[in-house]
């Protein structure tokens, strides 16, 4: 037994004890189901009892899931449970759940281990308000305008906006986002049509056009259709507006929620806005068609594609107007086989099958500012394929489940092509080697493979090795194109996976499980990517915690209180914790057990 | 008592297109340039306003188009409504649609190409101007949903029904919905001005525990719109039923509770004002723009009792589900349901929450039902992912019929009586029995098999609760199966190709549906293609300054047989809007005898009320058409009233 030091730090913001749920002391039999019951309640000072609350227990090792519905009491009760360790998480709208053992929303709980037989009650699960967001969206002279789509995007721990809920206008022009965690957030506008050159007449210049048409001219001198009599005077597109009147998501003004509370007068005005024409033309040595081409045009860091386009008969497109800011274009330029059937007034046909070679890829940066600029001339670059082959080290598992390999091509950045994740069988001979990628799929840039073995065999199996001309991207990322051929990837498997397991107690040698464990590489060329040497998890209520499959090396390993949903892929965050964690070493296959006990803390 | 939907009245726009013509604003008309000396372009303008109030709508968007011309531009009304566009190549096709939030697209909105003579045509040099575009505004029902204790309930789903003519009768069809937000309070707006049914639909879903909760993930839900954020899914409550553990998933209807001797109460699905039986509801009707609030639920729990059973006879579906639908309810499509149930292995079912009533527990391979709103092309049908869907046009915009099919296709089917009282019900049993099926082959005039033709088969009465429009084909060949007993129109299309004969056992069906029972087999239908149809073309023109000068010009057969139930898709019924002074054209109609007539464009889709054919079949012109010929019928635009 091994008693080694770590140290804790992090600030804790909810100062809740962790109520120890009680067990009945039930000398559990084989074969018996177990049983979870509890509360749920909501506010802090003088929690009330909440019904109809949806309560889940989700088992870790298999995956089952079981609810329970609240009584008139607020007391749930989960039976026929299977023994093993279980995440047990609250829903009940408009509040947001706090998993059982998290200090708020949306951070990882505390499993809860429940032996055959078992019953453990006591639980108490919390709700906290959902916080509120309503507005008005308008146009610029003031008028509410219904039917318009709303975005309400928080930010994640590491700055990165993502999409939480969406809302309408409604006839008022009032939208309303409810059940909101406590955040950061922005919230934007969508009108339809987005991307649509739009030419804004006014009402001079109407006069002057009809002045034209009595007179007997058919058209304005400039030759142009519309009623805009000054050259790029009242050409805008349609694009999305962030709060107050922002164009540039990094111009939005950013609306931080506590708890439960309702901001009001969140508003947009949305009207056209004065944006580049982004146009131009794919150019290609290849013997491709440049027909029917799909292009995205997608903004740096984003994930959403901004607007999309198809070529017609020479290669020709637009994007129509879009905001200024720093794009990438993508796309790929296939043979159509079959089109669809079914068409939306004005639409292109959708190809719903393409034909093999040739095959080209498009991948361009552009950076946009508020005038027009030149059409674009892209090249268009010949497509390559990912082909994994798969070899396993070792005699295949005897069970009817199959062993799995889930294999996904990831960005180095974001936007820069897809990432497809394919699931391959081992022991099946007629398919030696994978397609990952192939046909335009993913544009030329840096890759890393992200490979995971499929339950139930991710105990025991891991992936050892994938690698291209003998240079490993698991780790690595790798470029991928900008020369003919395909990209051969070399994986290999193996029943050798490393288990880091203990037991994290306090002082005073109690489970400590409101603490969360981060594994970390060593290495520090390795925090980054997909960050798969770095793990963390939380130790259930008897203080046990279990790392399957970590590669061998060198490792930290740290107990920290609050540890953020994705801080942990933060450097900085990191780097901080190393000097206070455990240093253990994992060798191939190697079985670690360690009994960690807290012996002092920092705020 | 729900009393029959009252048809939507548009006298209101034929009046206020008149009384614009009378007030001396010139309705739309043409300009010759006149000069020899100017350009070969020509320029179109208008104003839009809204149809109700009249007042001009600043800011709606105005986009014309024509792809051959190289044409694509989009502008917004001024203060005034008005709009310009100048220097446009001359062109037979060009396109016009107007879009403004809160408002139905105009009704000069076409879309081309396949909408035959409703598009704009421009000769060189010529203004075309002073386009009438008016934009109905759209309406809104909101109201509350609170529980028996008065809590507001959250992220429930409300839905419409809304009374639609089509194929000469009156259905309802599912129209818009979405969900309760934190207040209890929702909202559904883009309503057309029409007869609407406000539910709360609570389907109680149940999944053996033998078959994976996934199974769940295919039952059929109401659609409520992207913006109706549906609760995140969950693993479901295990309950001990009859037939043995099942998992009611819960979260995406209104939950049960819980009572103090841990049984089950449930909220059954309500229609407004608060009656559980759909019969009982009261319709809002909803004038044009009308917002109408307070449309308040106070739902009561009820207990929950079980009906449980077997089915026998099930083949070799997979994943089949069971619904219990009220009487009533049958035909009203997805979220109807008082409970489904995912039928085990070995054909036992149960459902769960069942309040006391007569229902129809229906298995089928396919559920159909008919509904509002769709973003494909009237007159196209296909099959997306495990649906199959007919889309057509109607006085409520586009709508289209729905098959969902919830299992493979092996042609049986089964439905069962069920009465629930003060106990549960067990050991009900249903017989999967042969639904009626059509099979054969269809051809070229020379006897050749027709490559890759598109077969259907459609409700003469659009009724939804006869079922799937179950099919295959091969090469040349067809076979639809699993009809539920009623009349059936066998539509078929195929790239230039249009039907020339439907022959059964000596009959010809083109111009009339199957008539169909349970178990039987059609087999040896054959059907005839031709690229050679008729056209019928000519000028409208409009009698005075007083009679409207936007026109709908509709051709129908001159039996009074064919003027109900036709059908979703009927091919001797069509319909082309075009402006007084211009040339309609119909292309691809079957050879016959057809009475045509030009009317108020506002009445475009009226054709589906079974009162229109007669009122203008004694002032409609009549026409004899024959394959491959062309004939020229002018018309004037004449009134309608219907009674």
């Amino acid at each position: 037994m091994i008693l080694c030091a770590a140290t804790v730090l992090g600030a804790t913001l909810l100062a809740l004890p962790l109520v120890q749920p009680q067990r009945d002391g039930t000398v559990p039999s084989p074969g018996q189901v177990a049983r979870i019951s509890g509360t749920v309640t909501i506010g802090i000072d003088d929690p009330q009892p909440v019904r109809r609350a949806i309560v889940s227990a989700l088992g870790r090792s298999r995956g089952l899931s079981f609810d329970a519905l609240t009584d008139e009491m607020g007391r749930f009760d989960l039976h026929g449970l299977p023994a093993g360790k279980y995440s047990v998480t609250v829903a009940r709208p408009p509040h947001v759940g706090v998993a059982f053992g998290a200090s708020r929303p949306g951070w990882p709980g505390t499993p809860i281990d429940l032996a055959p037989g078992e019953h453990v009650d006591g639980v108490q699960l919390r709700l906290v308000s959902g916080a509120v967001l309503t507005g008005t969206v308008r146009d610029e002279a003031g008028r509410p305008l219904p039917e318009v789509e709303v975005w309400v995007e928080r930010r994640d721990a590491t700055g990165t906006f993502a999409r939480g809920s969406t809302a309408a206008t409604d006839a008022d022009g009032i939208y309303r986002a409810f059940g909101l965690p406590a955040g950061y957030y922005r919230v934007s506008a969508r009108p339809n049509g987005s991307g649509m050159e739009l030419h804004v007449s006014s009402d001079a210049d109407n006069d002057a056009a009809l002045r034209i048409l009595e007179s007997g001219g058919r058209q304005w001198p400039s030759g142009r259709v519309t009623s805009s009599t000054s050259e790029g005077a009242g050409r805008a597109g349609v694009v999305p507006v962030y709060h107050p009147a922002a164009v540039l998501p990094e111009d939005a003004r950013p609306i931080i929620l506590s708890a439960g509370e309702e901001a009001s007068g969140v508003d947009v005005e949305l009207r056209p806005r004065t944006s580049p024409l982004v146009s131009g033309q794919l150019v290609s040595s290849l013997p491709i068609p440049l027909t029917n081409a799909f292009l995205t045009l997608t903004r740096f860091g984003s994930s959403v594609g901004s607007a999309s386009a198809r070529t017609s008969g020479e290669g020709a497109f637009s994007f129509g107007r879009v905001p200024p800011g720093r794009y990438f274009v993508l796309g790929r330029v296939m043979r159509p086989e079959r089109l669809s059937s079914l068409l939306s007034p004005g639409a292109v046909p959708t190809v719903t099958s393409w034909g093999p070679e040739p095959c080209g890829v498009v991948a361009y940066e552009i950076e946009l500012g508020e005038s027009d600029i030149p059409p674009l001339q892209l090249g268009v670059e010949p497509c390559f394929r990912v082909i994994a082959s798969i070899e396993n080290i070792g005699n295949l598992p005897e069970s009817d489940a199959p062993l799995t390999v889930s294999l996904g091509v990831v960005a180095e950045a974001g936007g820069l092509g897809r990432s497809r994740v394919f699931t391959a069988s081992l022991g099946s001979p007629e398919a030696p080697q994978i397609e990952l990628a192939g046909g335009g799929e993913l544009v030329p840039g840096k890759y890393y493979l992200d490979a995971v073995i499929s339950a139930p065999h991710s105990r025991e199996w891991v992936i050892d090795s994938a690698s291209v001309d003998g240079r490993d991207i698991l780790d690595d990322a790798q470029l991928f194109g900008r020369s003919a051929g395909d990209v051969l990837v070399k994986v290999t498997v193996s029943k050798r996976a490393t288990l880091l397991s203990g037991v994290l107690e306090t002082g005073d040698a109690r489970p400590a499980p409101d603490y969360t464990i981060v594994a970390f590489p060593a290495e520090r060329s390795y925090w980054q990517g997909t960050f798969r040497r770095v793990r963390i998890t939380r130790p259930s209520t008897s203080g046990h915690f279990e790392l399957t499959g970590l590669p061998a090396g060198e490792y930290f390993l740290a107990a920290v209180r609050d540890v953020a949903p994705d801080e942990w892929r933060d450097p900085a965050f990191l780097e901080e914790i190393a000097p206070m964690a455990l240093k253990v070493s994992i060798t191939v296959g190697s079985t670690n057990h360690q009994r960690i006990r807290i012996t002092h803390g920092r705020q | 008592m729900l009393r029959t939907p009252r048809l939507i009245s548009l006298l209101r726009r034929v009046v206020f297109v008149a009384a614009v013509a009378a007030t001396g604003v010139a309705g739309p008309h043409r300009i010759d340039a006149g000069q020899p000396t100017q350009p070969a372009v020509g320029a179109i303008s208008g104003v839009v306003s809204d149809g109700v109030s009249g007042r001009p709508l600043l800011g709606a968007v105005v986009s014309l188009a024509d792809g051959r011309v190289k044409v694509s531009v989009h502008a917004t009304a001024d203060s005034r409504g008005r709009f310009v566009f100048m220097g446009l190549p001359p062109s037979d096709g060009y396109s016009m649609s107007v879009r403004r939030p809160g408002y139905r697209a105009s009704d000069l909105a076409v879309r081309p190409p396949y909408v035959l003579g409703a598009a704009l045509r421009l000769r060189a040099g010529e203004w075309l101007r002073d386009l009438p575009v008016a934009m109905w505004p759209l309406g809104s029902i909101t109201g509350t949903v609170l529980d028996e204790k008065g809590e507001p309930l959250v992220g429930v789903p409300v839905r419409v029904l809304a009374a639609l003519a089509v194929a000469g009768t009156t259905r309802w069809a599912a129209g818009p919905g979405t969900r309760t937000d934190d207040r209890g309070t929702y909202r559904i707006g883009g309503l057309q001005e029409g007869a609407y049914v406000v539910g709360v639909p609570a389907v109680q879903l149940l999944v053996p525990a033998s078959i994976s909760p996934s199974a769940a993930a295919g039952l059929p839900e109401p659609a409520l719109g992207s913006t109706a954020s549906r609760p995140p899914a969950s693993g479901g409550l295990t309950i001990d039923t009859p037939e043995g553990p099942a998992v009611l998933v819960i979260g995406r209807y209104p939950a049960p509770t819980v009572a103090e001797d841990g049984s089950l109460l449930i909220l059954p699905p309500t229609f407004y004002p608060g009656v559980t039986a759909f019969p009982l509801a009261t319709p809002i009707d909803l004038a044009e723009g009308e917002h109408r609030r307070s449309v308040d639920f106070r739902l009561q729990s009820v207990p929950a009792r079980t009906v449980s059973g077997r089915v026998l006879g099930l083949g070799t579906s997979n994943r089949l589900v069971a619904r219990l639908l009220p009487e009533s309810a049958l035909g009203l499509g997805a979220g109807s349901e008082q409970a489904t149930g995912v039928i085990a292995p070995d054909g036992r079912f149960t459902f769960i929450g069942v309040p006391d009533g007569r229902y129809v527990i229906d298995v089928s391979a396919g559920q159909s039902e008919l509904a509002l709103g769709s973003p494909h092309l009237p007159g196209t049908a296909g099959m997306v992912g495990d649906r199959y869907l007919t889309f057509f046009p109607t006085g409520m915009g586009d709508a289209y019929y729905r098959t969902h099919y919830l299992a493979t296709q092996n042609g049986l089917v089964g439905r069962q009586s069920v009465e629930v009282g003060a106990s549960s019900v067990r050991d009900v049993t249903i017989t999967m029995t042969p639904g009626a099926g059509l099979s054969g082959a269809v051809v070229g005039e020379g006897g050749q098999p027709v490559a890759d033709p598109r077969v259907s088969v459609e409700p003469a009465d659009a009724d939804p609760s006869r079922g799937g429009q179950a099919l295959s084909r091969q090469a040349g060949t067809f076979a639809v199966a699993g009809l539920h007993e009623g009349e059936y129109w066998l539509r078929v299309t195929a790239t230039r190709l249009r039907v020339k004969s439907i022959t059964y056992r000596g009959q010809d069906f083109s111009n009339r549906p199957f008539r169909v029972q349970l178990g039987d087999d059609l087999s040896g239908v054959q059907v005839v293609m031709t690229d050679e149809y008729a056209t019928l073309k000519g000028v409208v023109s409009a009698a005075d300054a007083t009679t409207a000068q936007v026109a709908s010009v509709v051709i129908f057969p001159a039996e009074p047989s064919g003027w109900t139930r036709f059908g979703l898709t009927p091919t001797r019924i069509k319909t082309a809007v075009v402006l007084a002074g211009q040339e309609y054209q119909f292309a691809g109609l079957p050879a016959g005898d057809y009475l045509v007539a030009a009317v108020d464009h506002s009445h475009q889709y009226a054709w589906q009320d079974p009162r229109f054919f007669p009122a203008i079949a004694q002032s409609a012109a009549r026409v004899t058409l024959s394959w491959g010929g062309t004939v020229t019928q002018p018309l004037s635009v004449q009134t309608v009233r219907l009674k």
